[in-house]
């Protein structure tokens, strides 16, 4: 109860809890606005309501015909409306509460339509699963295979089989699938816990240790009770961050809904084979995701204890959390390696999949179904946590003793003999703070990045590629005419098969003439499309060139959008990649500054030093400005790494004459305002990312001021500038979107016509300058003025 | 060299740790007695510019300190009570930083620091990570880096805590050699350091200037307010024995029991009759005793 009270008193981690819960709730509200296209997601969720309400009981053909019949009414309403600006009800206009009732009001028929449509369609989809099987066993070679494929397909059709006999049921389903979806809880919850065990570990550290391990109820007792604190805060965090979802969701779409019909007559749940209604669902999900968020608490705890440095056991747990995620997100369903995906810590962070979707995996070429043995493990696995958890333990060993090779002591001394004060300060980065091994993972992990990732390309955009490798270089006259003469010959093409079909058609020609004569005309149309798409293109530059020193080149440009990560907006989600390869880069950038600088005050105020410091001639202004130029240096090394590989891929890829090339050559930048070749605007992106990046180095050095612990320090700076990135950028979420530093830091992304600008890029640059000069002059003038007792 | 430390007052909310304390400090050994929360550390941090002053100044030969700035810094050598070091350095590099800090000369530095570690007694660690230094080597190392740069203003914070007797000897008596032609402030709850070293003792309380002066006048203010007083040993745990009222009254500054007898030595004004001059000399921490009052 002692150990309870103390670690639940502090005050600071019930407000925090509290603020994870209330933006959990505030992100999925919003989540919903933006889903359905509102801007009042209360007024959709009364609409929502009032539609099942009136759909009542009916056959699905008759709830289908009514939900199109209203969808059409409002159709012809809003084109009514478009077109007789004087449409016989005024009220009905944009922006009046007329017009977002009715747009919510459509917008809700159109969701609960396609829920309609997928109950229809529902019991085909189990037959083709059987039909797939049947298919699969006819061919000879699959029938004489006796791996994974066929077995996994055999074992599928099995599973599925029974819930031929499950009766789909029409109703709200609105709420659980936007629980199913809602993937920020698992996070956030996921923060909450390390932060948790981190004050744990904490406790330790702070030389209580030995007091508290020689007490009689200070070693087995004591772990056991954090082990039930943690066990406490799962249910917490399951009732507050799970349960509070689920209930606001319900009370946003108009109540629960029939909860006893079978969970496959939600759409998210169409591959769970699991015969159950939505309310035992409910039941199994909330047991599961209890004992799951204990297990993942026991797991970081467990992970946090293995070093005697707090700095160290972070280390380990990311390094785990990653690979971990890794696995979790790159190894393909179907790999004989998706063993490690599923059975995975993300697996029993993320628990809707496991029970919306079904997977199986590879044991030795047999399929075994996934939520089973999850399931099964979860229980033993938190067993052995708990053993390991409570092991008997021993003061933690510090690394004391002489240097261990006497060469590497004497080279030290003769180095620190030598150092300046930078240099010192320099050392206390690389060597103390174990900057070296942060810089080795860096380059590690800079050196494994994609830096030219993929970028899917339509026959379109090949033939245009070939075209502009075929009249790569300036954009002449003569290349302009020559491109008219294509186009004319490339239509004359064109109209001679039409003109076949025609013929054809008429009976003039046999269909073996007409096949003779319109082989190629696929291949023609895209050459045309292409043609079209690089005059087009010649045109604009030709036209907007004015302002260039230099005239505009026909380039091929596939290797500048994989690298700078521009794709239209119609093709992002194949090319995510891409789109995110800049952000990723942006946030491992800030990861790093993060681990380099979150140390440079909070060092000193965690051993109590800097109060000799301030006593020493140099210990004031100087040291502070010899600070800042350490983190400056550090922060150069870092972005020196990750730019440098970007442009040494980007020149392996392209010939290095392109990079002469006015900027508005790419089509992307065809409106940048500054006449630069492709080298110079590459020289000033990366000098804004390398401006942006100091910045983000002060910003980390008013957080080490303020921090006492090096450990405070760096969580706080990795939550406050890396995890909104990592919000937006690779998780998804689009409120993310302003706190996210990597947009500034990678530049790019300000630049897409889509997003931002260059103007835009420039305010931002200015604005994180700014705040940058007044995070050091509070840095100074606290040292001048605050009471440092 | 003088620091003239006039009306000096801090503050820290509605507490006052130090209450217009005037004092002038010329060469020599300056020892700074008190209880816990006496302002012996906030003392140390004005002088040093560690904290702010509410009120008040802090003369260099007339100039105020907080206008030298670095030119001030570069005359003190502080050793704080605090052990806060660079565990991951090597007690050498930690030298070799705190003289880089201190601008000294990298030859001049590494010439101090080989033979004030010697002084310390740290050669044989010099090599080592702080990490694994004990209490005590943490505290002369902390010593050693005071004394970089040869200071003129040595302000010392619990200089001997945590040191074994034979190394506390070594570190006094090293103050004492060093002391010629520096001022050094020394705090210490450790009466008998300042008593051995110090030429003027002054007792702090509650943030005013209880009692100054040299540790031989004081104790020979004190020659008839110290007693000896016997009684049997079983009267200890009597709460109504003569003793026990004794104890209740008065300020009891040693107790010894041998041979069935209590032997009790009372500091005060009015002490009760029966007793016997005190044997041996009057100590300095008879004299904190009676100075310190109530404290």
């Amino acid at each position: 109860m002692g150990e309870f009270r103390r670690v639940l008193a502090n005050g600071k981690y019930a407000l925090f809890f509290a603020l994870l819960a209330a933006l959990n709730i505030f992100v999925l509200y919003s989540g919903q606005a933006s889903k359905h296209y509102t801007s009042n997601i209360l007024s959709f969720g009364r609409q929502y309501k009032k539609i099942i309400s009136e759909a009542g009981s009916g056959s699905l053909n008759d709830i289908q015909k009514s939900l199109e019949k209203k969808i059409q009414d409002f159709e012809d309403a809003f084109l009514a409306m478009d077109d007789n600006p004087e449409y016989p009800n005024p009220a009905f206009q944009p922006g009046s509460s007329d017009y977002e009732l009715a747009s919510n009001e459509k917008q809700a028929a159109s969701s609960l339509l396609a829920q309609a449509q997928y109950l229809k369609n529902y019991p085909e989809y189990l037959c083709l699963i059987q039909e797939r099987k049947e298919r699969m066993e006819k061919f000879s070679f699959m029938r004489t295979e006796s791996g994974f494929a066929l077995r996994n397909v055999e074992k599928t059709a099995r599973d599925f089989l029974p819930l031929l006999e499950v009766d789909v049921q029409f109703g709200s389903n609105e709420a659980i699938t936007a629980f199913t979806e809602h993937k920020l809880t698992d996070y956030l919850s996921l923060i909450f816990l390390m932060l948790f065990c981190i004050r744990f570990i904490e406790d330790e550290r702070k030389g209580l240790y030995e007091l508290v391990h020689s007490l009689p109820r200070g070693r087995r007792w004591l772990l056991a009770n954090q082990a039930l604190i943690l066990a406490a805060l799962s249910f917490a965090i399951t009732v507050f961050f799970y349960a509070s979802s689920i209930a606001c969701l319900f009370m946003l779409y108009g109540g629960s809904g029939d909860l006893g019909r079978p969970i496959q007559s939600i759409s998210a749940f169409q591959t769970c084979t699991m015969q159950i209604s939505i309310s035992r669902y409910l039941i199994y999900f909330f047991m599961f995701r209890f004992c799951a968020t204990f297990l993942i608490a026991l797991a970081i705890w467990s992970m946090l204890g293995c070093f005697s440095e707090i700095k160290s056991n972070i280390l380990l747990l990311a390094a785990v959390l990653a690979t971990q995620y890794s696995m979790y997100t790159y190894i393909p369903e179907q790999s004989y390696l998706n063993v490690l995906k599923y059975v995975n810590l993300f697996s029993y962070i993320h628990v809707s999949p496991l029970f919306a979707s079904y997977f199986n995996l590879n044991i030795f070429s047999r399929p075994l179904n996934s939520r089973p043995v999850i399931s099964m493990l979860l229980l033993p696995l938190i067993v052995i946590l708990i053993k390991y958890c409570l092991r008997p333990r021993y003061l933690p060993t510090t690394s004391t003793a002489t240097l261990r090779l006497p060469g590497l002591t004497d080279i030290r001394l003769r180095l620190a003999a030598k150092m300046r004060l930078f240099g010192f300060e320099v050392y206390k980065i690389l060597v103390i703070q174990k900057g070296l091994l942060v810089f080795v993972v860096l380059l590690y992990a800079t050196q494994n990045s994609e830096f030219m990732p993929y970028t899917q390309l339509t026959e379109v955009d090949r033939q245009t590629e070939a075209l502009l490798l075929q009249l790569e270089g300036e954009i002449s006259q003569d290349k302009i005419v020559e491109i008219a003469h294509m186009v004319e010959k490339s239509k004359l093409k064109i109209a001679s098969f039409e003109q076949a079909e025609q013929e054809y058609k008429d009976g003039e020609i046999t269909y073996a003439e007409y096949q003779s004569q319109t082989r190629g005309e696929f291949l023609a149309i895209i050459r045309n499309s292409a043609l079209d798409e690089v005059q087009a293109r010649a045109l604009y530059l030709q036209r907007t060139s004015q302002i260039l020193t230099q005239k505009p080149w026909f380039l091929p440009e596939r290797h500048f959008k994989s690298c700078f990560g521009f794709i239209d907006q119609e093709r992002l989600k194949q090319n995510k990649a891409s789109f995110t390869k800049q952000h990723r880069l942006g946030i491992l950038s800030i990861m790093s500054v993060c681990l380099l600088v979150a140390a440079s005050y909070s060092y000193e105020n965690q051993s109590g030093i800097n109060m000799l410091l301030g006593t020493t001639p140099r210990g004031d202004v100087q040291l502070r400005l010899i600070k800042l130029a350490a983190s400056f240096l550090s922060t150069f090394m870092v972005w020196l790494i990750i730019n440098g590989f970007e442009v040494y891929s980007l020149c392996q890829e392209i010939p290095l004459r392109y990079l002469q090339a006015p900027v508005q050559s790419l089509p992307m930048f065809a409106a940048f305002p500054l006449p630069l070749s492709i080298s110079g605007f590459l020289a000033l992106v990366n000098l804004i990312r390398l401006l942006n990046l100091w910045s983000v180095a002060c910003f980390i050095m008013l957080v080490s001021k303020w921090c006492n612990r090096v450990a405070q320090a760096t969580l706080i700076s990795i939550a406050v500038f890396v995890v909104p990135s990592v919000m937006y950028a690779i998780l998804g979420f689009e409120n993310f979107k302003f706190f996210a530093l990597s947009m500034p830091v990678s530049v790019m992304g300000m630049l897409v016509a889509d997003f931002g600008s260059m103007r835009n890029c420039i305010v931002a640059t200015l604005v994180m300058i700014f705040c940058a000069v007044a995070f050091i002059a509070l840095i100074e003038y606290q040292n001048r003025n605050i009471q440092r007792l | 060299m003088r620091i003239e430390i006039i009306n000096l007052r801090k503050n820290y909310g509605n507490l006052t740790a130090l209450d217009d304390l005037s004092l002038t400090l010329d060469e020599g050994i300056y020892g700074i007695l008190g209880a816990n929360g006496a302002g012996k550390s906030t003392l140390l941090n004005l002088l040093t510019d560690n904290a702010k002053r509410s009120s008040g100044q802090i003369l260099l030969d007339g100039e105020d300190i907080l206008q030298m700035g670095a030119r001030y810094r570069r005359l003190v050598g502080y050793m704080p009570q605090q052990q806060g070091l660079y565990e991951q350095m090597s007690a050498k590099a930690f030298l070799l930083y705190i003289a880089e800090l201190k601008e000294l000369k990298k030859k001049d530095a590494k010439a101090q620091i080989e033979s004030l570690l010697v002084a310390t007694n740290l050669s044989d660690v010099a090599s080592k990570k702080i990490a694994g230094f004990s209490g005590g080597m943490r505290q002369r190392l902390l010593l050693a880096q005071a004394l970089l740069g040869n200071p003129q203003l040595l302000y010392l914070d619990e200089p001997t805590a945590g040191l074994d007797p034979k190394e506390r000897i070594r570190v006094r008596n090293y103050i004492s050699s060093i002391s010629k032609g520096k001022t050094i402030l020394l705090a210490t709850h450790i009466a008998s350091d300042i008593e051995l070293i110090a030429n003027q003792v002054i007792i702090l309380k509650r943030g005013r200037i209880a009692q100054m002066g040299d540790p031989d006048s004081l104790a020979a203010r004190l020659r008839s307010k110290v007693k000896e007083y016997e009684f049997p040993a079983t009267e200890l745990d009597d709460n109504k024995s003569r003793y026990s009222g004794i104890a209740k009254k008065h300020k009891i500054s040693n107790i010894i029991i041998g041979n069935g007898i209590l032997t009790a030595r009372l500091v005060g004004d009015k002490l009760p009759e029966g007793g016997k001059p005190a044997q041996g000399h009057i100590t300095l921490e008879d004299a904190y005793l009676y100075f310190s009052g109530d404290e």
